[in-house]
Formats: C-alpha cells, structure tokens, sequence
C-alpha cells in the first residue's frame, strides 16, 4: 500500500522536477509496455490457476455484467451535471 | 488501444494454461506487483511533466467539482446491484465497482487478502469497463450526455481513455475528465481495502 504511493509521488515529483526535459513521451512509451506486460502477467496468473481458468466463462460473465452495471450507474447518476463545466 | 489490451490478456491467459505448471502464480503476484509500481511511476512522471496543471484545475465551475463524487455513487450503486443479480454478494459487487476501471491496482488490492476468483473477477471487470468505456464515450458525447459521457471510464478519464475524450470532447471537457479520473483513482486504493476487509 505504502509502496503504491510512494511510487506515484515519487514519479509525480521526478516528472515535475525534470519538467524542463519533456520526457513525458517516453514515460508514456514506459507506462504503455508496462500495462501490456501486466495485462499478459495477470492472464498468465489466471491461466496458470487450473480453478480459476476452468471457471472463467463464469468469471467473465460476472466481470462483463459489473463493467455494464458500473459504467452505466456512473453516466447515470452524473446525468444531472451533463451541462456544467465553466 | 482496447483491442490491444484484450489480446496482451488472452496471450496471457493462453501461455499461463499452456506453459506453466499449477502454483507458480505466487512467483507471477510478485512480478505483477513489480509492473504495477512501474506503471505508477510512470503515471505519476507523466502528471508532473504535465505543464498548467494546477491553474487548469482551479477555473473549474464550482458544480464541476461534484462529477467524480455522483461518478463514484453511480459506480457503486452499480456494482451493489450486479453483485445482487449476479448471486455473488453485496460486498463483492461493491468491491469490484470500487476499481473505478483501475484493474492493475483493485485486483492487486483483493487478491493481497486472498480472494483469488474476486481478484479475477475485479481484473476482467476492470479491464471490460475500460474497453466499454472506450467504445461507448464517442457515442455517448453524439448524444449529447455532456459531461456525464465522461463518468464511463471512471479512474481511467485521467490517463488511457483521456485520448479518447480529448478527440471527441472539447477542452474544458478532457479538463473535467482528468480532474474526474484523478479523484477516482486516489479513491480506489482507499475504498477497495476498507471493502475487501469486511468481506
């Protein structure tokens, strides 16, 4: 948890601190290959975990329906500041 | 970029069956675990190269500031009524909806306490709202839901589906956007621990 922040602070400050360099296209690239190799680490962690993959249509119907219920839940509630920016 | 994230998933879910002997993945957490500070680092560089950031966030309209809050209720109410529908638990909705679209982080979160199966439901569901969230933002600005088009992609408004929403939104909108997508990613390590807790 603590290492969580640390690494966002430390990121944010090391971004601002070098601010003059405008590196923030490579940490784009950085972050980029970071996420796929996460993406393929976390499938392979399920993959690997025989109950997990043989239950994954289940998984996957319970996920699909959260992502719907949650996307829509917050367009929904939000639909009362649709015109308000500034 | 979604049908990116989808095929790193599937090659991953693909090689893990194919390749790897059962019980590894305590090894494959720690690597995980690793990436996903890299991935932080990374974000939090990208934010602070990020030129007018403050004076971009203080000319907001004071009502704009209430979008990540009714975002993170409609999440949760969400959430709370798939997990009723689905027969998985209050709680267990709850604690997905609170990824806010944030997988790397949320499935990570869950699985710390063990609950394996909830941790690949949160990472999949996560993964599915970001690609929903794509798909769904350029029609939702069509028709005209303004700022709330903007909620679908919860914590990721800040970074992956900001790109989307700066292309089919105009400026003041990708603002609110990464304003939004701020607030919920810090809520997301907050909430989704206080939840998994009580499990």
């Amino acid at each position: 948890m603590a290492n969580i922040l640390f690494s966002l602070i430390g990121g944010l400050i090391a971004g601002y601190a070098l601010r003059s360099f405008s590196l923030a296209k490579v940490a784009g690239r950085v972050t980029l290959i970071g996420v796929m190799l996460l993406l393929f680490v976390m499938g392979m962690q399920i993959g690997s975990d025989a109950t997990l993959f043989s239950r994954l249509p289940i998984i996957g119907l319970r996920a699909a329906a959260l992502a719907i219920f949650c996307a829509a839940g917050s367009v929904l509630f939000s639909l009362p500041l649709r015109k308000q920016k500034r | 970029m979604s049908g990116m994230l989808l095929a790193a998933v599937i090659a991953g879910l693909l090689f893990g069956r194919a390749f790897l002997p059962q019980g590894s993945s305590l090894d494959l957490s720690t690597v995980a675990y690793g990436l996903l500070l890299l991935v932080l680092g990374g974000v939090g560089f990208e934010l602070g190269q990020t030129k007018g950031l403050l004076s971009r966030l203080r000319s907001l309209k004071w009502q704009a500031w209430l979008l990540p809050l009714l975002s993170a209720v409609g999440s949760l109410v969400g959430g709370l009524l798939a997990g009723l529908l689905l027969g998985m638990g209050v709680l267990s909705g709850l604690t997905v909806a609170a990824g806010f679209g944030w997988y790397s982080l949320s499935s990570v979160l869950i699985a710390e306490f063990g609950y394996t199966e909830l941790a690949a439901v949160a990472f999949l569901a996560n993964v599915i709202r970001e690609i929903v969230a794509i798909v769904a933002m350029p029609l939702l600005f069509k028709w005209h839901f303004g700022l709330a088009a903007v909620t679908a992609g919860g914590a990721t408004t800040m970074d992956t589906t900001l790109a989307v929403i700066a292309r089919a939104a105009d400026q003041e909108t990708t603002v609110l956007a990464f304003y939004h997508g701020l607030v919920l990613s810090l809520l997301v390590p907050l909430l989704v621990p206080a939840l998994v807790s009580i499990l």
